[in-house]
């Protein structure tokens, strides 16, 4: 028996030394290679998921910068922060993408769910070793996908946060397209959904939200809730106990609450999930939002449960 | 737990550890670490239906008892048909209850009735078509006098609840398992390197052959429509050795893993992909459930003797009965009776046992016409596999006329290239199943003759393949049935 082990530890321990330098070295290269300053005229940071990355076009903006990036959850969103703050002291104002959806379960499929080995790898590097380990645990179910996604980041995707960056940044394809029924229905059965049950709250992005409201009161930055525009189907059939929990978050922690979801735009302003906003949309979105920050208006979190759609959706 | 998780590779070593360290020398402690090992590794899926697998064990314990002292043949039977029908009444229910009810409205309201009878949502428990048959057999053999009943109920839990096989087999006889757990088992280390290589295998095989198939197969399946003749030609072969790695990958991982605890299951696969005709396929694929439906069905129902009209029944029932162990769906069923069309012939011509032995044994290369039989039943097995995993039977045949509607479309080299890298991957891994054909499992002897450094670059090889190459993690096929 112990030769046994002897000559396993022996067969093994070329693997797991291989193993361990190999991803020692990545994650310091890697974590080298990334750059968290961006220019120093920059106060006002746009961040979170693909909301803001599509409907706020920074170049409109003064010393506006755009960095918010696909399906980004707040978990990823908190260290992506926490580096620029650090690194970039001009940093005054953050405009946070937060829709009804950042607060779904649907959200902790990036993390630790059947997508996490598409989005995770590109903020790996940016996580503390410790969470790091945290990640590796959650996604032991797909460990192996997961760890070789990780060492398959490539070299040509730029680990820079800049305008072509790999972190995110202003992007709108849409030239003309409007909102499609069928696809806003699949798209909210996705979100809020699972086997035609309503999702959980993800008390993970929720406890990340609060830990970014904490840094930023840290560092004295104002923090800014931002809801993009929905189209009015869309908004309709959100969920009541998502809309209630929405607010219930703004209101409690006094958030300073910018709510676009209402905007009357046209048709062709959609793309055909109704949450997101063409390129013209995008463009009337931030010429909306900066008459609304040059007025310095606050909005209330309401819930509005007139227009709410019922408990469920068809299913599909 | 997955044998292919992170779950997986911490609960193995710790069993391990406890079995041949804490629990060494006392077989009672061994069985009962096996036991709680074995419930621990079932109820990580869903620790509600461990009450499933112990009522059956129950039920079985307790009828071999009564079996002993029970001489009268009447109560004798009683006795089995008790241990039967729990049996077949879990497996009825939360396998087939729906199938019988949906099928049921659909004929009363061919003929005009429309009942309404509302269907169930059911959760299949994993395993429990490999467990009931596995416990079944021991009431059977005692009943048969085959086998003494034991006393012990922890060796008799461990035997239906053991973890390497519990969830997909190998079905494993109890005249062949439950004495294994009666005997003094010490650490054979030739045998625990021989299944940890096993293991090696049969991860490979599930990780980078099976899991990479099914990314493709289940795309192709999946929209199936858009597809030309030349790339479902390709999703069926995808499927074809999706299944094979998955499954015989997952019977690898359970033999050698059953290994390093000092016990030897049954075989359950024998390269079947290079069988000569369909009957040694069916001797070399699900060696396991094959035997069982042979003992327990096909020679109860007289066999291969009697009229030529008993042989064709007795093999239809057989492959139909096989086919709808898999699941409650049509598409089985007409899965296990083609199977049984392509067997007939031989049957009747009784060429059904002509190729016994391992094709080209000693030689490196077939000869034309073992390579001709080869491909040839091999292409059968490939359009079976269509009906296997269709959605429904309107689904199979769409596919089916979508395969040969242009078959033009098979000439279109871009089509195979577009797939070049599984194509090369399935390549390697035929060509190292077939050097080692002669051996348990591929990696038997392949490379032990071979230098030390060959040897463990070759392994270390496998090793980075695994990582580098894996597929998506995909749920092994056969817990769902």
């Amino acid at each position: 028996m112990k030769i046994f082990l002897k000559n396993i530890l022996n067969f093994t321990l070329p693997l797991i030394v291989l193993g361990v330098i190999s991803f020692g070295l990545l994650n310091f290269l890697n974590k080298q290679r990334i750059d968290f300053k961006i220019a120093s005229n920059v106060s006002n940071l746009y961040i979170g998921d693909s909301h803001v990355q599509s409907a706020i076009n920074d170049s409109l903006l003064p010393n506006s910068f755009n960095l918010a990036s696909s399906s980004e959850a707040f978990y990823y969103t908190y260290y992506k922060l926490k580096k620029l703050i650090e690194n970039n002291p001009s940093i005054k104002k953050v405009y946070l993408s937060f829709g009804h959806n950042s607060i779904s379960g649907y959200y902790d499929r990036f993390i630790f769910g059947d997508y996490s080995s598409v989005i995770a790898p590109k903020y790996f590097y940016v996580l503390p070793f410790s969470e790091q380990c945290r990640m590796v645990y959650w996604n032991r179910n797909n460990l192996l996908t997961f760890l070789k996604s990780i060492f398959k980041i490539r070299e040509e995707n730029s680990l820079k946060f800049d305008e072509e960056s790999f972190f995110g940044g202003f992007y709108n394809k849409f030239d003309t397209s409007r909102a499609v029924v069928s696809t806003m229905d699949k798209r909210l059965d996705v979100q809020f959904y699972s086997n035609n049950e309503l999702y959980y709250f993800s008390n993970l992005n929720i406890d990340y939200l609060d830990k970014m409201i904490d840094l930023c009161q840290t560092k004295d930055i104002e923090l800014i809730a931002l809801n993009t525009p929905l189209y009015p189907y869309y908004h309709k059939k959100l969920p009541t106990q998502y809309k209630e929990k929405f607010c219930e978050l703004i209101n409690e922690r006094q958030l300073y609450f910018i709510d676009l979801s209402t905007l009357k735009l046209s048709e062709n302003n959609y793309v055909p999930d109704g949450d997101h906003v063409s390129k013209t949309g995008a463009n009337k979105t931030t010429l909306k939002l900066l008459e609304i920050i040059n007025q310095n208006i606050k909005t209330p979190c309401i819930v509005n449960l007139t227009d709410s759609a019922d408990f469920k959706l068809k299913p599909l | 737990m997955l044998f292919n998780s992170l779950d997986f590779a911490i609960f193995l070593p710790i069993v391990f550890v406890l079995y041949w360290f804490v629990a060494n020398k006392n077989l009672k402690l061994q069985n009962f670490l096996i036991v709680a090992a074995s419930y621990l590794f079932y109820g990580w899926w869903d620790w509600r239906f461990l009450s499933l697998i112990l009522f059956s064990s129950l039920v079985d314990y307790f009828v071999g008892i009564g079996l002993l002292n029970q001489q009268n043949l009447n109560k004798r039977k009683i006795l089995l048909w008790i241990s039967i029908l729990v049996n077949l009444g879990f497996l009825g229910f939360f396998k087939y209850y729906n199938f019988f009810i949906d099928n049921f409205v659909a004929a009363f309201t061919l003929f005009g009735t429309e009942i309404t009878v509302n269907s169930l949502n059911i959760i299949l428990p994993v395993g429990i078509s490999f467990y009931t048959f596995q416990t079944m057999s021991y009431s059977i053999d005692v009943y048969r006098k085959q086998l003494e009943p034991t006393k012990d109920f922890i060796a008799f839990s461990a035997f239906v609840s053991f973890f390497p096989q519990l969830v997909a087999g190998p079905i494993e006889r109890a005249t062949h398992l439950l004495p294994q757990f009666y005997k003094e088992r010490t650490f054979d280390y030739a045998k625990a390197v021989d299944g940890l290589r096993q293991i090696l295998w049969g991860l490979f095989k599930k990780i980078v052959i099976a899991d990479n198939c099914a990314e493709q197969a289940n795309l192709i399946f999946n929209n199936s429509t858009d597809h030309s003749g030349s790339t479902l030609v390709l999703g069926a072969l995808f499927f074809t050795f999706q299944i094979y790695g998955d499954f015989s990958g997952y019977s690898d991982i359970a033999i050698g893993t059953s290994r390093l605890f000092g016990f030897d299951l049954m075989r359950n696969f024998n390269f079947p992909y290079f069988s000569r005709d369909i009957a040694e396929f069916w001797r070399r694929w699900h060696i396991s459930l094959s035997t069982w439906f042979r003992d327990y069905l096909y020679f109860p129902l007289g066999g291969s003797r009697g009229s030529t009209w008993l042989k064709v029944r007795n093999t239809f029932i057989i492959f139909i009965v096989s086919g709808f162990w898999h699941g409650a769906n049509w598409t089985f069923i007409v899965w296990g009776a083609l199977n049984a069309v392509y067997f007939l012939p031989l049957l009747l011509t009784n060429s059904n046992r002509n190729n016994i032995d391992t094709v080209a044994q000693g030689k490196l290369f077939p000869s034309l016409k073992e390579l001709t039989s080869i491909l040839l039943t091999f292409s059968l097995t490939v359009f079976a596999w269509i009906f296997f995993r269709a959605e429904n039977m309107a689904h199979a045949w769409q596919y089916i006329s979508d395969m040969f509607a242009n078959p033009g479309s098979y000439f279109s080299l871009s089509t195979y290239w577009k797939y070049y890298s599984l194509i090369g991957l399935i390549s390697i891994f035929v060509l190292v199943e077939w050097m080692g054909r002669e051996g348990q499992y591929a990696l038997a002897h392949l490379g032990l003759k071979w230098k030390k450094p060959i040897r463990y670059t070759f392994y270390y090889s496998i090793i980075i393949a695994i990582f580098w190459f894996g597929g998506k993690e995909q749920q092994f096929i056969y817990f769902q049935f």
